[in-house]
């Protein structure tokens, strides 16, 4: 009986010894997928802020202009008017059309011609 | 015979219990006594420190351009103890990084177990010194500063060092904000010298601030330009831009010429990385008469139709003699300033009295810093009534015997356009940091009266509109400013240079809502050397695109009687 108690023991204390062996392989294991996965990561990191160091450097103000100088673009420049005094905008001499545009709101040109300066 | 095979068996008997009891012993004095010395030993053999740096800040203009930021980078060091042949890596290395062969040698030789070998590489040299496999080469990762604009707002961002700590220009001045804290973690490393995050321990490390300029890199790019074009033209050695918002002292330029590259700087001499527009003094000539201008006008002493008589060209002073450019007999109060006659403001001056010009020239910030958050700003030089020379009265009021910085000229024209108020230039709006965006307070206290301010700004417009400054004028734009020619005071001569002048122009747009201040400073122009000629054409090319910019519906609003 004795040595029956004995032998059950052992095994269990052998089968606990090697659970606890696996587990601890298991971590090591892990340990290292999880270092490759920030190894691989930090890898493309760094690729990633090359492409935007390059991205970046493309697109800078000074390359942006230089391509718009080249093109004749002028993507930033506003044109505009200025001190000119307000004037009576110009109505339909028709009454019948002078209703349909206050109706339908649509804009009547001013008597000063803008027409070059607003782009 | 038998009891002496019986005393033998326990002599041996004795013998083993003996070591097995002085093996206890060590075993127990190793294991108990001298635990936490082998423990540690085993852990520093096992387990590395690995130092995570802090990212540092990225600095952005005004529309969210990037102006400086930080990239990944590797370094290669080497551990000379693994490197066999030295000879043959040197060479190699040597090749691929374009460093010279018998620097990485001597490097190679030393007696140490870490060197570095190159800092900072770029991807494509990483990639090929990887794919070599050298033993007892390796990587760190590290951060790189990098400005995208390259020589665009340089001096104004200035530099880090290859530590990533600010040593000039904003990354000096907001140092503290911008520089990350660095972080550590700690790795097992196994026997093949692979790290392994088995029980990370990390101190997570902090990324810096970000900063956010009130400098608009598109007007910048203009400004950079146009006063690069002038310096050519006009063959001149330096010079400096400045576009302040009159309201608020958000400077949206400040550019100097010539200018660096941050990204490359071993090619530029320190003397080009100084902010000119901050950090140089200058007499300024005529711009400095707007003090005269607001001192008379405040002080109540002249209406616009007194007149002056201005000597025809030619007026003795104490000590020395007055003299126009132009010859002028009897001009109004208005026109002396229209026609920057110096005979003129000296007389003005004079009847304003030392005392109270100098209250003014103080009342406008000369002589003090403006406090604008760039490192090395220039005090200026102003000198108190009591240590004048006989000349002083005459020559400080006509901007001689003073020195001032650009920014404190167009500090002081700002009040013309904001209605009397200094206002405190500034070129850091905000500071963000993990979602919370902290804006920089604005600053700003009245000197002079609202009248006085709008009386001076119609007589600076007139200036550019049919005076001195007619060059800078744009039509159906409402511009002020003075123009300033001023001779260079040679010190090691203790004379003024004929030859060196500076030519000036500091002026601003009061159609703009809100109003824009821009001061432009050419040093040692050739040909001309008139502030007229030279500095308010350039003015005027800056103007205009400041108009188009930032015109628009400001515009409009600001001339609700207008069309656009």
């Amino acid at each position: 009986m004795k040595k029956k108690s004995f032998a059950i023991f052992i095994v269990f204390l052998f089968i606990a010894s090697l659970t606890f062996l696996h587990q601890k392989i298991l971590i090591y294991v892990e340990a290292y997928k999880i270092s490759k996965n920030h190894r691989l990561s930090n890898e493309l990191v760094d690729k990633r802020d090359y492409l935007v160091y390059n991205l970046t450097k493309e697109t800078s103000v000074q390359k942006i202009n230089q391509w718009a100088e080249k093109n004749k673009f002028s993507p930033t420049e506003k044109v505009l008017a200025l001190n000119l005094r307000r004037t009576e905008p110009v109505k339909p001499a028709n009454k019948v059309m002078a209703m349909f545009t206050d109706l339908l709101g649509i804009p009547t040109g001013s008597s000063t011609a803008l027409a070059g300066e607003k782009e | 015979m038998k009891i002496r095979d019986g005393l033998r068996v326990n002599y041996i008997y004795a013998f083993f219990v003996f070591f097995f009891i002085l093996l206890f012993l060590r075993i127990t004095y190793l294991q108990v006594f001298r635990k936490n010395f082998f423990q540690n030993l085993a852990q520093n053999q096992y387990y590395r420190l690995i130092p995570l740096s802090g990212k540092r800040g990225a600095i952005f203009d005004s529309k969210g351009r990037t102006l400086a930021t930080e990239i990944n980078t590797h370094s290669v060091f080497a551990d000379p103890l693994f490197v066999k042949d030295k000879e043959a890596t040197a060479r190699i290395l040597s090749e691929n990084l374009n460093l010279p062969k018998q620097k990485i040698k001597e490097r190679l030789m030393r007696k140490k177990r870490f060197v570095w070998i190159k800092r900072k590489i770029s991807w494509s040299e990483k990639e090929k010194i990887k794919a070599l496999k050298i033993k007892g080469i390796g990587f760190l990762r590290e951060h790189k500063r990098f400005y995208p604009q390259d020589k665009l707002t340089s001096s104004l961002l200035g530099v880090t060092d290859i530590d990533s700590r600010g040593i000039d220009g904003l990354e000096l001045q907001y140092d503290s904000y911008l520089c990350g804290k660095d972080g550590m973690v700690r790795v097992l490393q196994d026997s093949t010298s692979h790290e392994i995050i088995l029980t990370p321990q990390i101190i997570t490390p902090q990324e810096g601030r970000d900063v956010i300029l009130t400098i608009d890199s598109q007007l910048q790019y203009w400004a950079e330009n146009f006063l690069e074009e002038t310096i050519k033209k006009f063959s001149a050695k330096e010079g400096s831009v400045i576009i302040m918002n009159a309201l608020t002292g958000e400077i949206l330029v400040l550019a100097n010429y010539p200018n660096f590259n941050p990204n490359n700087l071993k090619e530029f001499s320190p003397q080009i990385m100084r902010d000119k527009a901050v950090c140089d003094m200058f007499e300024p000539g005529s711009v400095f008469k707007a003090v005269t201008l607001i001192a008379a006008i405040e002080e109540n002493k002249f209406s616009d139709s007194d007149t002056i008589f201005c000597e025809n060209g030619s007026y003795k002073i104490p000590g020395s003699t007055l003299h126009d450019v132009h010859p002028y007999g009897t001009l109004t109060f208005r026109e002396v300033f229209k026609k920057s006659s110096n005979i003129g403001v000296g007389k003005i001056a004079n009847r304003v009295g030392s005392q109270k010009v100098y209250t003014y020239i103080k009342k406008l910030g000369f002589g003090d810093k403006t406090g604008i958050d760039l490192p090395g700003e220039i005090r200026g030089n102003v000198k108190p009534p009591s240590v004048w020379s006989k000349t002083s009265p005459y020559m400080i009021p006509i901007g001689q015997e003073v020195g001032v910085s650009l920014i404190q000229l167009v500090r002081a024209y700002a009040v013309f356009a904001n209605d009397g108020y200094l206002v405190k230039p500034h070129v850091v709006k905000a500071i963000y940091s993990q979602g919370i965006y902290k804006e920089m307070p604005i600053e700003r206290k009245m000197v002079i009266s609202t009248s006085t301010a709008k009386r001076a700004k119609g007589i600076l417009e007139d200036v550019v509109k049919d005076g001195t400054g007619k060059l800078a004028d744009i039509e159906g734009v409402k511009i002020g400013g003075k123009t300033g020619t001023a001779q260079y005071f040679d010190v090691k001569a203790g004379h003024y240079s004929s030859t060196q002048y500076r030519a000036s122009f500091v002026g601003f747009i009061s159609d703009l809502n809100p109003p824009v201040v821009i001061g432009v400073s050419v040093f040692e122009p050739k040909g001309s050397h008139y502030g007229g000629v030279v500095s308010a054409p350039l003015f005027k090319k800056i103007a205009e695109k400041t108009v188009k910019y930032l015109g628009g519906e400001k515009i409009a609003a600001a001339f609700p009687g207008n069309q656009n």
